[in-house]
């Protein structure tokens, strides 16, 4: 019992009553859930318009979070010299305007331009590899888009070399929100104001623009839709865009909430298969449920580590939250096989 | 080459060696492999080629479990790295001798010989299996590969723990007897040298083994019965095939595939961290034994053989090329970020894409497209 006391005392060291610690650790899971969300969403809208499930997802965050990295401190990456903070400016001379703008300008344009540009790569690996993959069994594309991450990843290693690294960001670690004794990071907050932008952009772009529309009748039966004159490539090509420039979003916003603004390779890659949980258990092809599986994810590992942890470490098994949301998501799966919004594939003989 | 006689009863086609060439090929290999070590004792990097022959074998054996489950079953499974990891350190403690370390680790081990920890590994990763079997039961196609996915962290989470520290070793992991085939009354064993062809010759054993089950297997009713699932199970279960007990039994068989040839891989790695089997790590391993059976050919038993043969040569390859000095840009092992670990992953990784566009039914269907045209040569139909 001894881990319980201590977590009592920790409560009672921050002054905080027990339902304030439940307010302010919701908070933080929903802060985490809201990245979980944007990277789940990324899998269903490629899943839902390719019917691949793209294990690649977190070698895009992870290079997003790279390209974002470089950007906002101004460093080219050269493998093992990269430099390990943001001291090491050296982008050339007529780029020196870039560095001076304020940081957190400088932020948020780094974090578009890094969505851009693998939203370009997403877009070219659909065109250049998935395309040829139509129609091939499955596993053979469930093991190209593993392969994928494994060059992805490995290479984004190579050239910022795994040195741990501080992205600069207008939301240092320290800076928080309070309200009342509850206190939440600045990053969190603006995580979740960000999730709830991209998504709210997300349901009226599908809802209102044209391509939507297109993309939504191609979802909902592709010959159909063919007939109607909805070309299939365009549609490929925009849900693969979406789903890299929402991993490149996602990666951006998990380094200062959740990492205190320190890069790791392994956290951010892994992070993209802790949404796994998520997407799953929102149901595959459910955008709303995407949404609704990340939050749910985020709040349950975040009160997992707080309340369970500490009687799974009497027992000597550490870091149980990281197991949890598989947990969670194997016990909806045996509840319901497709997910709570997911729908259930008409099956005949 | 020996005239192929038309098959004229299903007994015939369903043979395990249907024609003599088979069977003359079967024994020329066979033969090979058992003189392996001996001729490899002559060569100048004997021990890089002793080492490369284990691990294909102890590969093979693991890649023939997955093929079954997922080849021919149909089940998609991430986690075979989990089973590979739980029969490294059942293996461990079975054929070791208990022990404690100088920094004070207890460990348990029964001292066992040898081959009854390559038993007992492939027997707990079994029931383990069949514990993951009713997800399969529930599930279909990428849910299932998902939820699998879960167990390699999982795996991480329970190696590492100092719960089981007397087991795994926690994070620090812990040692495995090396395999002896020393016989009561004998002071060593007869013709062979060294650990390492003790090991070779254990891994050739339970390969062997473990392909005349798997072809077996893969003839009779189960194998029938798993072909039919994996095509569409509604129809299976109207044609009176059990599919819960199908799924059930691919699991239980493709774990004690992986558990054996986990204990041997315990013994090679002689410190199998949880690491090893778990997170990123354990990732990979997953990733190569997918890589294996789809590049060798999905669904077939021959194809697990050649898959093992090329995912594990490729980075030994690498190595080897680095260490001559045949790819300049390339660092050795801990001389910069792009050292020979990362290139051959980088590499890994691409050619499975680039393999795969070209030929998505693997090495098999290469051979197949190979056989066919040669059977019509020089004519092009």
């Amino acid at each position: 019992m001894s881990g319980v006391l201590a977590g009592m005392m920790l409560a009672q060291v921050q002054q905080l009553s027990l339902p304030e610690e439940i307010i302010q650790l919701t908070l933080q899971g929903l802060a985490l859930g809201a990245i979980y969300a944007l990277i789940a969403l990324g899998f269903v809208i490629i899943f839902k318009a390719t019917g691949v499930i793209n294990f690649a997802h977190g070698a895009l965050m992870l290079l997003g979070t790279y390209v974002v990295f470089s950007l906002v401190s101004g460093v080219i990456p050269k493998g093992v010299n990269t430099s390990p903070n943001q001291a090491g400016a050296n982008f050339p001379s007529w780029l020196a305007w870039w560095v001076e703008l304020p940081l957190a300008w400088r932020f948020g344009l780094s974090v578009l331009i890094a969505a851009a540009i693998v939203a370009a790569l997403g877009v070219g690996i659909e065109r250049s590899i998935l395309r040829k993959m139509v129609g091939q069994p499955v596993f053979a594309i469930v093991l190209i888009t593993l392969g994928m991450e494994l060059a992805i990843s490995t290479f984004v290693q190579v050239v910022w070399n795994p040195q741990q690294k501080v992205m600069p960001s207008p939301f240092p670690p320290s800076s928080t929100l309070r309200i009342g004794n509850v206190a939440i990071q600045w990053a969190s907050v603006w995580a979740i104001i960000a999730m709830v932008a991209v998504v709210v952009a997300f349901f009226a772009f599908f809802k209102y623009s044209r391509f939507g529309v297109a993309m939504r009748a191609t979802a909902f039966d592709p010959e159909a839709a063919m007939a109607m004159g909805i070309k299939a490539s365009t549609v490929f090509a925009i849900a693969w865009a979406i789903g890299g420039a929402l991993a490149a979003i996602a990666g951006a916003l998990f380094v200062p909430a959740r990492l205190a603004g320190l890069i790791t390779l392994t956290p951010v890659r892994f992070s993209a298969l802790n949404a796994f949980p998520a997407a799953i258990l929102g149901g595959l092809d459910s955008p709303g449920g995407a949404v609704t599986g990340g939050l749910i994810i985020g709040v349950a590992q975040v009160l997992s580590s707080r309340w369970i942890n500490p009687i799974l470490l009497d027992l000597n098994l550490p870091n149980f939250h990281l197991v949890f949301p598989y947990l969670l998501m194997i016990g909806i799966l045996l509840v319901r096989p497709y997910g709570l919004f997911g729908t259930a594939e008409v099956r005949r003989v | 080459m020996a005239e192929r006689k038309l098959r004229t009863t299903y007994r015939e086609d369903m043979a395990l060696l249907p024609n003599r060439l088979n069977r003359y090929w079967l024994v020329v290999l066979l033969a090979a492999l058992v003189y392996f070590p001996f001729f490899a004792r002559r060569l100048p990097s004997a021990a890089f080629w002793l080492v490369l022959f284990t691990l294909v074998l102890i590969a093979a054996t693991g890649a023939l479990g997955l093929n079954l489950l997922s080849g021919f079953a149909g089940q998609i499974s991430l986690g075979h790295a989990f089973f590979l990891g739980v029969g490294a350190f059942v293996g461990a403690t079975i054929s070791t001798p208990a022990y404690t370390t100088l920094s004070g680790v207890g460990f348990w081990g029964l001292g066992l010989p040898w081959w009854v920890g390559v038993l007992g590994g492939g027997a707990v990763a079994a029931v383990l299996g069949v514990l993951v079997g009713p997800a399969a039961v529930r599930l279909r196609g990428l849910y299932l590969s998902l939820v699998t996915l879960g167990l390699v962290f999982f795996g991480e989470f329970l190696f590492t723990s100092p719960a089981l520290e007397r087991i795994t070793g926690a994070v620090r992991g812990r040692r495995s007897a090396p395999v002896s085939f020393v016989l009561p009354g004998m002071e060593s064993a007869p013709l062979i040298e060294s650990d390492g062809e003790a090991l070779y010759f254990a891994a050739l054993i339970v390969a062997v083994v473990a392909f005349l089950v798997g072809k077996n297997l893969a003839r009779s009713r189960i194998g029938r019965a798993f072909q039919a699932t994996r095509d569409r199970d509604i129809a299976a279960e109207v044609l009176g095939v059990n599919v819960t007990w199908a799924k059930l039994t691919a699991f239980g068989i493709s774990s004690f595939y992986a558990g054996a040839a986990g204990a041997l891989l315990g013994v090679f790695q002689a410190n199998p961290l949880g690491g090893n089997f778990g997170a990123a790590a354990g990732l990979l391993v997953s990733i190569q034994y997918v890589a294996m059976i789809v590049i060798g050919g999905i669904g077939t038993v021959l194809g697990a053989a050649l898959g093992a043969v090329f995912v594990v040569s490729l980075p030994e390859f690498v190595k080897y090329l680095t260490q001559q000095g045949w790819l300049p840009f390339v660092a050795e092992t801990g001389g910069g970020s792009f050292d020979e670990a990362a290139f051959s992953t980088i590499l890994f990784g691409l050619f499975i894409v680039v393999f795969l566009i070209v030929e998505p039914l693997g090495l098999y269907g290469l051979w197949v497209r190979a056989r066919s045209y040669w059977k019509g040569w020089p004519f092009t139909y």
